[in-house]
């Protein structure tokens, strides 16, 4: 009988710094995901981890840390620890870029969530980000075409997650990222309404959204949750 | 709010889901991560959960009133009315007028007057009663269900060459194969997730695939070779790939010898089917067979994967056959990524067939007419078998059309809908003396039933599923059912007690320790486990197996693999001047099967509310049909009346149609000639006439949406 492979204890080959300990990780691990075994949940919006096929992309930059010795800051869904290196998660720099790229994208959605826990609320509670001081940007209008699944740009903070989970998990190649700067928007085919789209309405892209720009059409937002399935973040 | 980890209702893909369930109602449905789907759902499974607070459930048991209008073929309820033709009754005396009319027409009659469908939505233990019940109740073996319309072909083919009838490798083992050769199968709409691991793998592993199918569809973009075969070519298609392989010398000849036999007379029969004599048949240039016979014969790892375009012929298990001949020529099975995979319709098809739901096997595929099996089930059921086999789903409604059967249990199915040529089933469902239909709607089937019982939803009861890759799961009770609604379990064990069984199972875990006794194959799996881990995969023998999910790799579970060189066998209906067209049948991304559930989904139902084929747009452009209108189609059988739409997938010449419109039912259109062995109907393929114009149903669907828009083509 061959073992399973969750019975096989991995070796962490790694040894680095996270906020003042000692810690280490898998040679495939990323610095968020072994600072997740080791208790420590670095905010992050564009990375919804334990999905297969969902990579991360370091869009977002709400999970910067700073690693002693490099001019940038690294987003840590991204970045591989790499031997003795340092890395502060915590400190006033990391956390201030944080707080900073929360308060922007707190500028850019409305007051009101689509759903009940919106993960970009969720994550400027948890930094006590307050009510931005940037001016808003004037809102799209929604797309209510799809029976199933109801599209409000206006709270969408351009993760691409929604893009990732529509042509990399499933496959289904509807959802694309058009156009450049300021007019930078996702798309259904060529800028269809949903409902025209060639969408299968799989809801890969609703599970996958941090904030309830894509939620269920016909459900009370109280009762929608963003990334609801989400299987074993441990955090809060 | 909380939250209830199950497994999805719709497709063999066997998705976990997580039902967020407040004050006894779905609010939204998530993926879950089980080891089929990893999170991922389809359109059906996120979205189109509510059929079961559709104002149509069924929630008192219903007897046939006695000034009802005759029984008929034509005769056509509302659902939302049923108390026009029945009354409501206790359970009580529902169960003993389904029951008693059962017992009094198997005393009169003998054991043979009775027939029973089970059902492939329902769970293992729903099923293994059921089978039980007619096995020791009715006295016969006379218990089918749908996989006779669905994978027959393949279980006697996989049977008889490998002696299992089951998938040797998980679907999801695509992401290990450097080759996927998908036969008659169209995943992307009936097999969601599953299609998605095949995307995945060709656009990160570089998999290619290759897919035999007279229609295109969504994965074709992403094939490395489609072969869009004439319509009901499969044997030609595959003995030139084989004939292919054969001459060039792409055989594994140490397989070959080692686990096969029947090779040389395999060898002397496929002479006759080169690639250059077949490609006039099969439509497909000989260059391109050869191509894809090298592509699949030299891989590192090949997988087929085949659906019902393969087995719902009238040479089903011919077509299976050559797939089963290709795959052992080649040795592309039981190593990682290579095998065998007939993918599997409903949740619990697989799980049915493992329970016995078929006339000529016990539970475990063990034949009802080997004397030590019946033996050894006579001592587990303490009663005596019989050892003939029963009749087959199509050969029940002849047999009641021949007054040798007079009562029928109809447990979850809709043969109304579903069965080739379904007119003359619905004749056979009206001409029945007693018929108890037991489902969760008023189907078409139980138009013409003396009583229904109100069964539980998928959602309102526990039990365990079977998918394609073999995974045994739990589908755990989310909600109490609604109203008298009883769950299917108490209602079986409940007709069995009025059949004179005497029957004291406490719930599903009970049913489950004896079928654990009746499955070798499953003799490992218990229900704590279940409970657990959700999911375990059989074969699993003995306590703490942790199962295989691949097979075959040492052996074959007849010992060699046996060679069945398959000749062309013609239709008996090819498309004439008459009925020019080939008119293929199939599903919808939206609709499940006989549309009972799915067009009472809200969403489902607002995304495709009305009956709709599918023509090529040269067809249309030739006949003057604007796509969109109203087009009659007509067959030696019947004739039905739906909106056309221009698909470039479908070829010139075809027709393409799902079967879920009860308004416009596709399958009275179907040809009813069955393969001689698996008793499968060719439900894919005869001819038909198309004329523009007609006159659609004025009222489609169920009144699922509050309100309707325009007809959406």
């Amino acid at each position: 009988m061959a073992a399973q492979p969750q019975d096989v204890q991995r070796a962490e080959t790694v040894r680095f710094t996270l906020d003042g300990q000692q810690v280490g990780a898998y040679s495939d691990e990323t610095i968020w995901e072994a600072a997740r075994r080791h208790g420590v949940v670095i905010p992050h919006l564009c990375y919804k981890p334990d999905q297969v096929g969902l990579r991360p992309v370091g869009n977002c930059r709400v999970c910067m840390c700073e690693i002693e010795g490099e001019r940038q800051l690294q987003p840590s869904c991204w970045r591989k620890p790499s031997e003795g290196m340092k890395v502060s998660s915590r400190n006033e720099r990391a956390v201030h870029a944080q707080k900073m790229v929360l308060e922007l994208l707190e500028a850019d959605v409305p007051d009101e969530s689509y759903v009940a826990d919106s993960r970009l609320d969720h994550w400027a509670r948890q930094l006590a980000v307050g009510k931005p001081r940037f001016s808003r940007r004037e809102e799209p209008q929604p797309d209510l075409s799809h029976p199933a699944i109801a599209v409000n740009l206006g709270a969408c903070i351009q993760c691409t997650l929604c893009v990732r989970a529509c042509r990399e998990v499933q496959g289904n190649d509807v959802i694309g990222y058009a156009l450049r700067g300021g007019d930078s928007h996702i798309m259904f085919d060529m800028d269809d309404p949903m409902g025209e789209s060639t969408c299968v309405g799989c809801g890969e892209c609703v599970a996958a959204c941090p904030t309830g720009a894509l939620s269920i059409a016909g459900v009370d937002p109280q009762q929608q949750w963003a990334w609801q399935g989400q299987e074993s973040e441990v955090e809060e | 709010m909380k939250q209830v980890t199950t497994v999805c209702p719709y497709c063999g893909v066997g998705c976990r889901v997580k039902l967020n369930v407040r004050d006894n109602d779905i609010v939204a449905v998530n993926g879950a991560n089980g080891p089929a789907n990893e999170g991922r759902l389809c359109v059906k499974g996120r979205y189109g959960f509510d059929y079961y607070r559709h104002p149509n459930r069924l929630t008192k048991p219903l007897i046939r009133r006695k000034d009802a209008p005759p029984k008929s073929a034509d005769l056509m309820l509302d659902p939302a009315n049923p108390l026009e033709v029945f009354r409501e009754a206790s359970w009580d005396e529902a169960l003993d007028f389904a029951g008693g009319g059962l017992k009094r027409i198997r005393d009169q009659y003998g054991p043979k007057s009775l027939v029973a469908l089970g059902c492939a939505k329902g769970s293992n233990e729903e099923a293994y009663l059921v089978q039980k019940l007619v096995r020791t109740g009715f006295g016969s073996n006379n218990i089918d269900h749908c996989t006779r319309l669905c994978h027959a072909g393949s279980v006697v083919a996989l049977m008889q060459c490998l002696g299992s009838g089951a998938v040797s490798l998980p679907v999801r083992d695509v992401m290990k194969a450097e080759m996927i050769l998908l036969i008659g199968a169209n995943p992307a709409i009936n097999h969601p997730v599953a299609a998605s691991w095949m995307k995945n793998a060709i656009d990160q592993n570089g998999t290619k695939l290759i897919i035999a199918d007279p229609r295109l569809q969504d994965l074709s973009r992403r094939a490395f070779m489609h072969l869009q075969s004439t319509p009901d070519t499969d044997v030609a298609l595959l003995n030139a790939m084989i004939y292919t392989i054969i001459d060039e010398g792409l055989t594994n000849d140490a397989f070959i010898r080692d686990r096969t036999e029947g090779f040389d007379e395999l060898k002397r029969h496929i002479q006759a089917y080169s690639p250059e004599a077949m490609a006039p048949i099969c439509g497909i240039p000989a260059e391109d067979l050869k191509k894809a016979a090298r592509t699949y014969a030299k891989s590192r790892a090949s997988m087929i994967i085949w659906g019902m375009g393969s087995s719902q012929s009238q040479h089903g298990s011919d077509n299976v056959r050559c797939i089963i001949a290709l795959a052992l020529l080649t040795g592309q099975v039981g190593h990682p990524g290579a095998g065998l995979h007939p993918i599997r319709g409903q949740n619990n098809v697989q799980g049915a067939s493992d329970m016995g739901l078929m006339p000529s096997r016990f539970p475990d595929y063990k034949s009802v007419e080997d004397p030590g099996q019946r033996s050894r089930f006579e001592k587990l059921w303490g009663c005596k078998l019989d050892p003939k086999k029963g009749l087959t789903s199509m050969e029940m409604m002849d047999e009641i059309l021949a007054d040798h059967v007079q009562g029928m249990y109809i447990m979850g199915e809709n043969p109304a809908m579903s069965d080739a040529n379904a007119y003359h089933a619905r004749m056979g469902i009206a001409h029945l003396q007693h018929l108890v239909v037991q489902d969760i709607f008023l189907t078409e089937t139980a138009y013409n039933a003396d009583v229904v019982l109100p069964a539980s939803t998928y959602f309102e009861k526990t039990g365990t599923y079977t998918n394609t890759d073999r995974w045994v799961q739990m589908g755990r009770q989310a909600m109490d059912p609604p109203g008298e609604v009883r769950q299917d379990l108490w209602i079986i064990q409940e007709l069995a007690r009025r059949v004179g069984l005497d029957w004291n199972y406490a719930g599903p875990a009970d049913v489950f320790a004896e079928i654990r006794q009746a499955s070798a194959n499953m003799a490992g799996i218990t229900w704590e486990r279940l409970e657990r881990e959700g999911s375990v995969v059989w074969p699993c023998r003995h306590e703490g197996d942790p199962g295989d999910a691949v097979t075959f790799i040492d052996d074959f579970p007849r010992g060699k693999g046996l060679f069945v060189p398959c000749e062309i066998v013609e239709p008996d209906e090819r498309p004439d001047e008459e009925y020019p067209f080939v008119l293929l049948t199939g599903r919808l991304l939206e609709h499940w099967h006989t549309g009972s559930m799915t067009r009472r989904s809200r969403v489902l139902d607002a995304i495709e509310p009305d009956p709709v084929c599918y023509m090529c747009p040269h067809d249309l452009q030739e006949m003057g049909i604007t796509a969109g209108d109203p087009v009659t189609l007509e067959t030696r059988r019947n004739t039905i009346v739906a909106y056309v739409r221009a698909d470039s997938k479908v070829a010139k010449g075809n027709v393409f149609m799902a079967f879920c419109y009860y308004e416009a039912a596709v399958n009275l259109l179907t040809n009813p000639t069955l393969d001689p062995e698996a008793k499968i109907p060719g439900l894919k393929y005869c001819g038909v006439r198309v004329k523009a114009g007609g006159v659609p149903a004025s009222r489609t669907g169920f009144d699922t949406q509050a309100t309707r828009g325009e007809a959406v083509v």
